[in-house]
């Protein structure tokens, strides 16, 4: 345990001083505009020591990694926004700050989750809170670069798919829990086609892939059916030809996967300046503030990840990919020791979401699948993504948490 | 309980596999599709090579005696200024560059942008050393195989007249001169691009390379090389040239309607007669005198660094087409450096070699050689017997008392050409001249054309005699 915590503050010692470093860095060729910039910045540091020792003293046995490696991450992010969109930053500091906030507040609300399998009800409640939240922006939407997935409430832009994943992952376990025959797995199966379908309608493809893949995989743990995994993925085979032939931006982004050249200036034009700064990266990277991430389009959002390999290399990104591994492992691990079927398929439902988000925007802005535009976690900028991320491992810890006050021993999860 | 463990085991392994997926295709990216996405011509897309390129001294363009023709000086505000220091003698080939006027690209300041840039090199090691060498980064220096004297000479000799030269070693395929005229003066491009693209003369044509002309007499040489090739016996007969011939009721007669009397296959080469060719033709057949012309590339795009035009050969059809294929009318269109490369192939035991203009790209600061362009065969469209006999022909032309080519003659060298008078609907045939000297071993073909000129012997011999004299004089 001491030996524990000796690891985990020299890891917070080294993601303070890339912190300190990469902004010194970055101030020498672009002067920050103003005081309160510096003031933000500078609160950063101090926010994620703070978050590190609240946690270590309220969650003893807590995930104590979440911390480290979202801190790592944020604060990534925060390097990459100041260089390509040094006026995003102090909103997106503020974003972290109400995360690491809502990530405590979820992590004491989730240690006593069976309330949230008692409920009566329950499942009915958060189906509808998951379709209300969906189909909200496809009535009161606001269309954003070709997507309507965003509510916009007095200037501040809210995208309720991010909370409605949460809620969903509740609903699935707790339906998933009780009921597993044929009938069911039948019901959630329209229930899934049903929400990819109001997503296609809003094009983001992004949010139906993920929820779709989700409620299938979580259909595998729960059933190890493998012929309804295989029915699962078959249909998302058809869905996708069908949609291809349906759905005009369907067909752009396969067909832009497919061959990128066809139409550089207009249709392929992102994906292609994704990849050129990809290839100027090389294995080495530019170096910070010596490359030009910035003539990506949208790449405080969905590109972050290309103007990382640009200015840090693939080996910089390798360990981006790296850090989300070793979250992804610890939300499994989250799963397996959860007291209970309902907080097992919870934490697994969460972390399964959570990984194919961060596969499906890599492989996509990298080419290796089509891409479609969901946040890169705790990286991008965006505030409904930041806080929702942070939400997703807060009930992760929580789960964590939970199940060691059961048990009298202490378990040796490190 | 245990069934969930190990599937949410299973699905460990597989998000494991996804993200090192990721990491696996990152890797290949950057080694096997980095270098293809950087060189390929999609780059103009890429504005890190723009930006790049801004702070990047162009490189120089040279002759082939590293005589600096265009070079590029930094300005006080940090912006470059490109300077053609033989601007029109060597607008058409040397062209611009997209990166200087951004309306367009073309000539050598197009092919070999990268390498001014001194971006080439798929190989990231010479990158490398030249970041940490420069301190300004400078581009790569091009050599061209042109020979700035006689690139001169030839444009001094061109100015006033529409038309195009060029100067081909026939061993190595090397061009030594390239002009086309009227030209342009490239320093002023930028203030006058409309004026100079939009100009009725089409000055930033290069006729040399994309000018197509009915070759007129000169597609003799291909006649013959028929003959020889497919109808030898052809070569014995006799015939009485009467000034003209009836071919299916069409009467077509020699130029200025002389009668040249009887004749055999030399002397009628000598002076060119219409009347016996056409004969010749029509006894060797389309088929024949087809195969012939594609083997000389007649209805190819001649390749080169820079943009060529289509040759135009349609299928001969009827024996009017036939009769006026034989002598280089009908439809049939040639550009300047097609006609010069049939020369070299007479000139070069049969081989004709692939033109070029690069000579080397040199990196300045080390002094290495990047690029080296080697000679390569082009075609192989007759015998060396065949070409023997041609150039037998074709030094009679020059020498002999009654040869039309005798204007370029010069003492001490035997030269051997071929002269050529299209006739075309514009006006004024065209005055067609190809040659090569000397004729034992020879170094160097000339082709020349000059619009509405007349007769080739009288207009265009003379030039090619002063470019040979010039070549050879050194």
């Amino acid at each position: 345990m001491e030996e524990y915590i000796k690891t985990g503050s020299k890891a917070m010692k080294n993601v303070f001083w890339i912190f300190i470093i990469a902004f010194a860095l970055l101030f020498i060729h672009n002067k920050p505009k103003g005081f309160d910039m510096i003031y933000f910045i500078l609160a950063f540091p101090i926010l994620i020591y703070i978050v590190y020792y609240l946690h270590v003293r309220l969650f003893p046995l807590g995930e104590i990694q979440f911390v480290i490696l979202t801190s790592f991450l944020t604060e990534m992010g925060l390097i990459m926004i100041y260089r390509v969109a040094p006026e995003l930053l102090i909103k997106q500091i503020i974003w972290i700050g109400i995360g690491f906030a809502l990530y405590f507040i979820t992590s004491y609300f989730l240690k006593h989750y069976e309330i949230l399998y008692n409920l009566k009800y329950g499942e009915y409640l958060y189906l509808l809170i998951t379709f209300l939240l969906i189909a909200s922006t496809l009535v009161f939407g606001k269309e954003i670069a070709g997507a309507k997935n965003w509510l916009t409430f007095d200037g501040i832009y809210v995208q309720p798919a991010e909370v409605a994943k949460v809620i969903y992952i509740i609903f699935l376990a707790k339906y998933l829990s009780s009921k597993k025959d044929v009938n069911s797995i039948g019901i959630i199966g329209v229930i899934a086609i049903a929400i990819a379908g109001i997503f296609a309608l809003e094009k983001d493809l992004g949010m139906a892939f993920l929820f779709y893949v989700t409620t299938v995989l979580m259909v595998f743990v729960v059933t190890s059916n493998l012929l309804y995994t295989a029915i699962g993925f078959g249909a998302l085979v058809v869905g996708g030809i069908i949609s291809y032939f349906l759905f005009w931006h369907v067909r752009v982004r396969i067909e832009a996967w497919l061959n990128p050249w066809m139409d550089v200036p207009g249709k392929t034009y992102q994906i292609v300046q994704s990849l050129f700064a990809i290839a100027a990266g090389g294995f080495f990277g530019t170096g910070l503030g010596m490359g030009h991430p910035e003539y990506i389009p949208v790449v405080a959002s969905d590109f972050i990840f290309s103007a990382i390999c640009e200015e840090f290399g693939i080996l910089g990104a390798i360990a981006i990919i790296l850090v989300y591994f070793v979250i992804m492992y610890r939300g499994i691990k989250v799963a397996l020791n959860a007291k209970d079927e309902f907080g097992s398929l919870v934490a697994v439902g969460l972390i399964s979401m959570f990984s194919l988000q961060v596969f499906t925007i890599i492989g996509g802005v990298i080419k290796f699948i089509p891409l479609t535009g969901v946040t890169l976690p705790f990286v991008s900028y965006g505030g409904s993504s930041m806080v929702m991320s942070f939400v997703t491992l807060g009930m992760l810890n929580g789960i964590a948490v939970g199940e060691e006050q059961e048990d009298v021993q202490f378990k040796a999860q490190y | 309980m245990s069934n969930l463990k190990r599937n949410i085991k299973i699905l460990f392994g597989v998000f494991a596999v996804l993200f090192f997926s990721l990491i696996g295709y990152l890797t290949y990216f950057q080694l096997y599709e980095r270098d293809k996405l950087i060189t390929s011509s999609y780059s103009v897309y890429n504005r890190r090579l723009i930006e790049q390129e801004k702070k990047i001294l162009r490189g120089s363009i040279l002759d082939r005696n590293g005589i600096v023709l265009a070079k590029s000086v930094m300005e006080a505000d940090g912006t470059q200024k490109r300077v053609y220091l033989d601007g029109p003698a060597f607008a058409q080939v040397i062209g611009y560059s997209r990166r200087i006027y951004q309306q367009g690209n073309a000539g050598i300041e197009k092919t070999y942008d990268r390498e001014l840039l001194g971006m080439v090199g798929n190989d990231p090691m010479v990158l490398l050393r030249k970041l940490i060498l420069a301190k300004g980064q400078i581009g790569d220096n091009v050599y061209l195989t042109i020979d700035k004297t006689l690139q001169d000479l030839a444009y001094r000799e061109m100015e006033g007249r529409k038309g195009a030269v060029v100067a081909i070693n026939p061993k190595t395929g090397e061009i030594l001169a390239m002009v086309s005229t009227p030209s342009y003066d490239p320093n002023t491009l930028g203030e006058n691009w409309e004026k100079i693209m939009r100009s009725p003369e089409h000055v930033v044509l290069n006729r040399a390379t994309q000018g197509l002309y009915p070759p007129g007499s000169v597609f003799k040489i291909i006649t013959t090389a028929a003959v020889l090739t497919h109808k030898p016996e052809l070569y014995s007969q006799t015939f009485d040239c009467k000034g003209y011939v009836v071919v299916d009721g069409n009467k077509i007669s020699d130029f200025g309607g002389i009668a040249h009397g009887k004749e055999d296959f030399q002397r009628a080469f000598y002076v060119s007669c219409n009347s016996f060719f056409i004969q010749v033709g029509l006894d060797l057949g389309s088929e024949n005198l087809q195969k012939m012309a594609y083997a000389f590339g007649l209805n190819q795009r001649i390749p080169l660094e820079t943009d060529t035009a289509r040759n135009y050969f349609p299928a001969i059809e009827g024996r009017v087409a036939l009769a006026e294929t034989s002598i280089g009318q009908g439809k049939m269109l040639v550009t300047p450096l097609t006609m010069a490369l049939a020369t070299s192939a007479v000139a070069n035991e049969g081989v004709i070699m692939k033109p070029y203009l690069m000579r080397y790209v040199v990196d300045p600061i080390s002094g290495t050689v990047i690029e080296k362009s080697a000679p390569t065969q082009y075609l192989a469209p007759i015998t060396k017997d065949v070409a023997d006999t041609i150039k037998q022909l074709m030094m009679g032309v020059v020498n002999n008392p009654e040869g039309t080519g005798r204007a370029a003659q010069i003492s001490g060298i035997t030269v051997a050409g071929k002269t050529g008078t299209a006739e075309n609907p514009h006006g004024e045939p065209h005055a067609w001249f190809v040659a090569f000297a000397p004729a034992e071993d020879p170094q160097v073909v000339v082709s020349v054309i000059v619009e509405n000129g007349s007769e080739g012997g009288r207009v265009a011999a003379p030039i090619a005699r002063d470019i040979i004299k010039a070549y050879l004089g050194k």
